[in-house]
């Protein structure tokens, strides 16, 4: 297990200077640079400007660490994402703090998604081909039919503007020691992004949960359990929901990943100060620094988190082998 | 404890009743000049029957700003913010005109011109209470124009004697980056080029500037961003050498501030938060009364619109594709304003792209274009429809003056296109309108698309493209068709000349090249007698317009605004520097009333 | 990423095992037995029918989508305007339909270009030894490593104004798009392809054909293949509304299809600026690409209960 881990995050190394590289040689070919303005700067300014962000060196080069490319390997190895050249800030600073909100957001959405989804699903599984069961298929399927960015303005249209109920600005969430402490959030800012972002999962969620637990209610072992005379509760409770919830923990690990490394819609229909407004952002004005340093932080994540899971899934079910 | 607290309440005290003083003075002068020259443009929430109150807290939204450095940004967004923290030695009244700020009255003129002297008012404190002196101000200019910090408006600081050479220093003798002659920013070369700059203090209370020429627009430079001071007391800047220029940063707390507020937050991507100076020498005796402005980063417009309507705003800019729902919804005059800005739009032509070389064919396109149908279809009647580069109050034409030559005319338009088609004596190519990828930029370009093909049966193509591929198109010529145009930097018709019309400009990459414009601009740059000056600008201007040299102007820009009833005291000038935050002209009058 | 678990929780194992041809009539009969997937699948003919005729058949289309009427900005819906009229005074109607036909366009097209990247990725690793497998899997390790979205854009960046020799203009757009769309896509397909291939190469039947003396093209081609295709049907069918819906996403990123190619993702961002004055230029696009995703995703359940051999 340990030798796998090694062999995991080793691995990690080649691929994220494969992905770095690609990207680099892709962003450099973007047409029109950082400094490619409106009002057209004067030519003294834009040298200046190459000057003070080091890009005056040739991209890549023969002599490699004399280029852009082979500096920002250098760095990058002692740790130092670099200056982001829109706000001239730290790149790894605004990263974190952006991550901050982001991973917190997203863990809100996806325990928002499994209540919904998980409870939905068995709620369905239980009424098969019943009225309740059409309900919740309807929701499930629903739900993933919209674009999130249209479901999140007609949440702000309905709840926030015309109802009055929750605010449209920012992210009600305390600094992360006080995650616990509910005094701390601010509830009218942190409800309608958390369903904006849920509310997709949430429907797949409770489709894997429908099925998984239509298949689970079928096998011997319930039958078995209801012939006992077990009540339908502790039938559903302990046998049926334990035993489907193993493929919908298959699924949800890639899903946090990709919920707490961020939203670009979501945070950008609420104007959340989050992670994943950056990329795209930084793509659009051409900040360099800002969009290597999101690449690298979004590749180690999702392999991180990935990680992680896997190994999880070993710890959880035994029968699991890594070799 | 207790103490500072009502230390800080006669404190605001007596800042209400400065304000309220002021106030009532500043209500009465816009009644007066309004009229005359609509220079002014005030939000009508002087005067309401609500009493202003003291303290209260402001959200306003605006762009997150790029950089607080006054001596390196260039965004609009960034200069609104930095206005609201640090302040030149003049400042812009409401009608455009430099009044002293820090300045202790007008700047003193040698007899050739070409030195002038400014005197500091005494007793100026920083924020944190250090004297605010002459080297405070030497050490800003130095800083704009160091080649390190890179200042981005350096350009505007080119009269001052070595300010080009110090920032184009680094290039070495021969002018070309990348050379074996290149500079190191530590070379004892580059630091004589930065002692050599023409901006001294005589004392700590006198600064003097070396001017290459006569120059009547410097005390509107003196009032830029740009020219702030530095607070040189504070380490990182006392130690400030050309190779290490400092970093400003964007920390309130390691920063000083001379402007009305301080800075107390900043969160990126979300918001900044301000507070009032105490140290602030309100020059015009109007003094901060809010206990706090938030100005909150939103982009998306439609966002802010409803931040607006749940009451998380108190002002925001206004999405131009709602303009028709929102003026009924929040009633013109009531809660919604309009602010007309000094800019202008229009379809800039390459001339060096044929047939745009032809006079007649461009003449043809600018005659196709109807400037009513175009403003009222892409931004629901949002801008003023004009056929005049220069915006009137800048000393430019009327709007309507040139409708007669260069305005919407299908006969004249289809007359033209026939000549330009015998001159050319083939078949037109199929010329591209480049445009950016923002909804109103495309629409644009669809209308204009449209309307050729409808008045001249003539067909386009449609180039849709990011904002920073079509910018640097643009600097690049690499374009033929090309929705563009100006806001000014300064209130001034040269800004709207300079580097911009003339055969060798800069910024003309329209490729306009006229002899007349030539003469005119060559006599007009250095000449000391203002009106004769702006008459020749405004003879430029009229070329340019009727010529279609280089841009058919289709609308000078409008702000628009939405600001509750209970705000005072936002108030918008033409100046063009700022406007990035509803009636920032002057932060320190903002207020609310009961 | 969403396409990623949507095949994730597809589980073929057994699928493999059976012979083709009894396979395919079961699963046709099994299909049309389920109503939800029949109905989706009428309906989806029947959409894809009028988006075709509402792009070549004047009397549906009605108006030119892009001719421009400033008598008639922003209006609702009318008998002369079917779905109202948008900013530049065009009729939505026709809009609707040129977009649904793009949209489908799009969607088709991204399938088919993971197909072929998946299968022959995936073909090559199962295939190909254990070098070629190796070689396989990392470059299919960087691409899953590579985050969407991001690559979609800087992608699309790169290519967008280049003039490509051949096409251009609304092909050479639709054609990056679906590049750069399907260029995140194939991973799931390759890999599916990959564990389906290796699980079958050590079955019976395959063992049985080899050992008769079947040469290796004519196991892939009578055996491996018809097995493999069933889950990757099915995996097709969900990813069409994905790519679809990504298009879409693109389009409120501001990096979507560019005039005059108007996609429904591009009727849907532009209408989303006027949902508070003018709704109907959003809820018609946005309501056609909903009965869209609905009509993929039920046929999809239907493929796939009716692929699934656990039924039996």
């Amino acid at each position: 297990m340990t030798a796998y881990v090694i062999r995991r995050l080793l691995w990690m190394i080649p691929l994220l200077w494969a992905i770095i590289t690609i990207t680099f040689i892709l962003m450099h070919n973007v047409e029109g640079g950082p400094f490619s303005r409106e009002r057209p700067l004067p030519p003294a300014t834009v040298e200046n400007l190459n000057r003070r962000y080091g890009l005056d060196k040739p991209v890549i080069s023969i002599d490699v660490w004399n280029s852009q490319y082979g500096n920002y390997l250098i760095n990058l190895a002692q740790g130092d994402l670099g200056v982001s050249f829109e706000t001239d800030q730290p790149v790894s600073d605004l990263l974190w703090k952006g991550f901050a909100v982001s991973s917190q957001l997203g863990l809100m959405a996806f325990i928002f998604a499994m209540v919904i989804g998980i409870t939905l699903g068995t709620v369905s599984a239980l009424n098969h081909n019943g009225p309740l069961d059409y309900v919740g298929v309807f929701f499930s399927t629903a739900g993933a039919a919209m674009p999130n960015f249209i479901l999140g303005a007609f949440l702000i249209v309905i709840f926030a503007v015309e109802l009055g109920w929750f605010d449209v600005l920012g992210w009600g969430g305390p600094p992360w020691k006080e995650f616990y402490n509910p005094s701390a959030w601010d509830f009218r800012k942190a409800v309608l992004p958390v369903v904006a972002l849920g509310v997709l999962p949430a429907a797949y969620f409770a489709r894997i949960t429908r099925a998984s637990m239509l298949e689970v209610l079928e096998q011997d072992y319930i039958r078995t359990a209801r012939a006992k005379g077990l009540s339908e509760w502790v039938v559903v409770v302990r046998h049926a929901i334990k035993n489907a919830m193993v493929p919908i923990l298959t699924v949800m690990g890639p899903y946090l990943a990709f919920l707490i490394t961020g939203s670009f819609i979501v945070e950008s229909i609420f104007s959340i100060p989050g992670v994943g407004r950056r990329f795209v952002d930084s793509v659009v004005v051409r900040d360099y620094g800002m969009i290597m340093g999101t690449v690298v932080f979004f590749s180690v994540a999702i392999a991180v988190v990935n990680l992680v899971v896997d190994v999880l899934y070993a710890v959880v079910d035994p029968r699991i082998r890594y070799s | 404890m207790s103490f500072l607290k009502q230390w800080r309440y006669l404190l605001l005290a007596v800042f209400a009743i400065v304000a309220l003083a002021a106030f009532a003075a500043c209500g009465g002068d816009d009644d007066d000049d309004g009229g005359d020259d609509g220079g002014g443009t005030p939000t009508a929430t002087e005067g309401l029957s609500g009493k202003r109150i003291d303290g209260g807290d402001l959200t306003v939204q605006s762009v997150e700003f790029a950089s607080l450095d006054p001596h390196f940004s260039s965004f609009a967004q960034d200069i609104s913010i930095q206005r609201m923290l640090w302040r030149g030695l003049y400042t812009l009244d409401i009608d455009n005109v430099p009044q002293p700020s820090m300045a202790d009255g007008e700047p003193k003129l040698s007899a050739d011109g070409k030195t002038v002297t400014v005197a500091l008012k005494s007793g100026l404190t920083w924020s944190d209470g250090d004297d605010l002196l002459a080297e405070d101000f030497v050490a800003g200019f130095l800083r704009t124009c160091n080649p390190v910090n890179a200042g981005e408006y350096q350009y505007v600081l080119t009269n001052i004697v070595g300010c080009d050479d110090y920032y184009n220093s680094l290039a070495g003798p021969d002018g070309e980056p990348e050379t074996a002659d290149d500079l190191a920013a530590d070379s004892a070369e580059v630091a004589a080029l930065a002692e050599a700059v023409g901006v001294k203090a005589v004392d700590d209370l006198t600064i003097e500037f070396s001017l290459n020429e006569p120059q009547p627009t410097f005390p509107i430079i003196l009032s830029l961003w740009m020219t702030f001071p530095v607070p040189v007391h504070l380490d990182r800047f006392a130690n400030a050498t050309p190779a290490a220029p400092g970093d400003w940063g964007t920390d309130g707390s390691a920063l000083a501030f001379n402007g009305p507020y301080i800075l107390t937050g900043y969160t990126p991507q979300d918001s900044a938060t301000l507070a009032p100076n105490p140290n602030w020498a309100a020059p015009a005796g109007v003094s901060p009364t809010l206990d706090t402005i938030t100005i909150k980063f939103i982009d998306d417009l439609a966002q802010a619109a409803n931040a607006y309507r749940t009451g998380e705003l108190d002002a925001t800019d206004v999405d131009l594709t709602q303009l028709e729902s929102l003026v009924t919804e929040f009633g013109d005059g009531e809660e919604y304003f309009k602010f007309l800005t000094p800019s202008t739009r229009g379809l800039e032509m390459n001339m060096e792209k044929e047939p745009l070389n032809i006079p007649e064919f461009r003449l043809a396109l600018a005659q196709a274009i109807d400037r009513e149908k175009l403003n009222i279809a892409v931004v629901q009647g949002g801008n003023e429809p004009t056929t005049s580069w220069i915006p009137a109050v800048t000393g430019g034409h009327d709007p309507t003056e040139f409708d007669s030559v260069v305005g919407f005319d299908e006969a004249k338009a289809v007359e033209n296109f026939n000549k330009a088609k015998q001159i050319y004596g083939k078949e037109f190519p199929k010329l591209t309108i480049l445009v950016g990828d923002s909804p109103a930029a495309t629409a644009t370009a669809e209308f204009l698309q449209q309307s050729f093909k409808d008045v001249l049966a003539y067909d386009v193509d449609i180039e849709v493209v990011d904002s920073k591929t079509r910018s640097q198109r643009f600097t690049e010529e690499q374009f033929e068709l090309f929705p563009g145009g100006w806001i000014q930097d300064y209130p001034d018709p040269e800004n709207w000349i300079l580097g911009l019309f003339d055969t060798d400009g800069t910024l003309n990459h329209y490729n306009c090249s006229d002899p007349d414009i030539d003469a005119l601009v060559e006599k007009a740059r250095f000449n000391t007698n203002d009106s004769e000056r702006k008459d020749q600008y405004k003879q430029v201007n009229e070329i340019i317009s009727t010529t279609i040299c280089g841009i058919a102007p289709y609308w000078h820009e409008n702000n628009h605004w939405l600001i509750k009833p209970n705000v005072v005291g936002m108030r918008e000038n033409l100046a063009g520097q700022d406007g990035a935050i509803a009636g920032d002209w002057a932060a320190e009058a903002w207020g609310l009333s009961e | 990423m969403a396409q990623a678990q949507a095949i994730e929780q597809l589980d073929f194992e057994g699928v493999a095992a059976r012979r083709e041809r009894g396979l395919w009539s079961d699963a046709a009969r099994r299909l049309t037995k389920n109503r939800l997937a029949v109905v989706a699948l009428i309906l989806l003919v029947a959409v894809a029918t009028l988006a075709i005729a509402g792009n070549y058949v004047d009397a549906v289309q009605r108006y030119d989508p892009s001719a421009q009427d400033y008598d008639h900005l922003r209006e609702g819906p009318t008998w002369d305007h079917f779905f109202g009229t948008d900013n530049l005074g065009r009729d939505n109607w026709s809009r609707v339909l040129q977009g649904l036909l793009i949209s489908l366009e799009v969607g088709f097209g991204v399938q088919i270009f993971v197909l072929a990247i998946g299968l022959f990725v995936g073909g090559t690793a199962a295939l190909g030894g254990r070098l070629l497998d190796n070689i396989m899997m990392r470059i299919t390790d960087i691409a899953y490593a590579f985050p969407d979205l991001l690559f979609i854009i800087l992608l699309r960046s790169v290519f967008q104004h280049r003039d490509l020799p051949l096409v251009g203009g609304r092909t050479q757009e639709l054609l990056l798009m679906i590049f750069a769309i399907g260029f995140v896509a194939w991973v799931t397909i390759a890999r599916l392809v990959r564990g389906q291939m290796l699980a079958l190469k050590e079955r019976d039947f395959v063992i049985a054909a080899r050992a008769m003396g079947a040469s290796q093209w004519q196991i892939v081609y009578k055996h491996m293949l018809p097995n493999t295709l069933g889950p990757v049907i099915v995996a097709i069918v969900f990813g069409i509304p994905l790519a679809i819906f990504a298009e879409a996403v693109l389009g409120f990123v501001g990096i979507g299809l560019q005039p005059p190619t108007a996609s429904l993702g591009v009727l849907i961002s532009n209408g989303y600026r006027y949902i508070q004055g003018d709704i109907w230029m959003v809820i018609f696009p946005t309501s056609t690409l909903a009965v869209l995703m609905l009509c993929f995703t039920f046929l999809g359940d239907g493929l796939r209960d009716a692929l699934d051999p656990r039924q039996r």
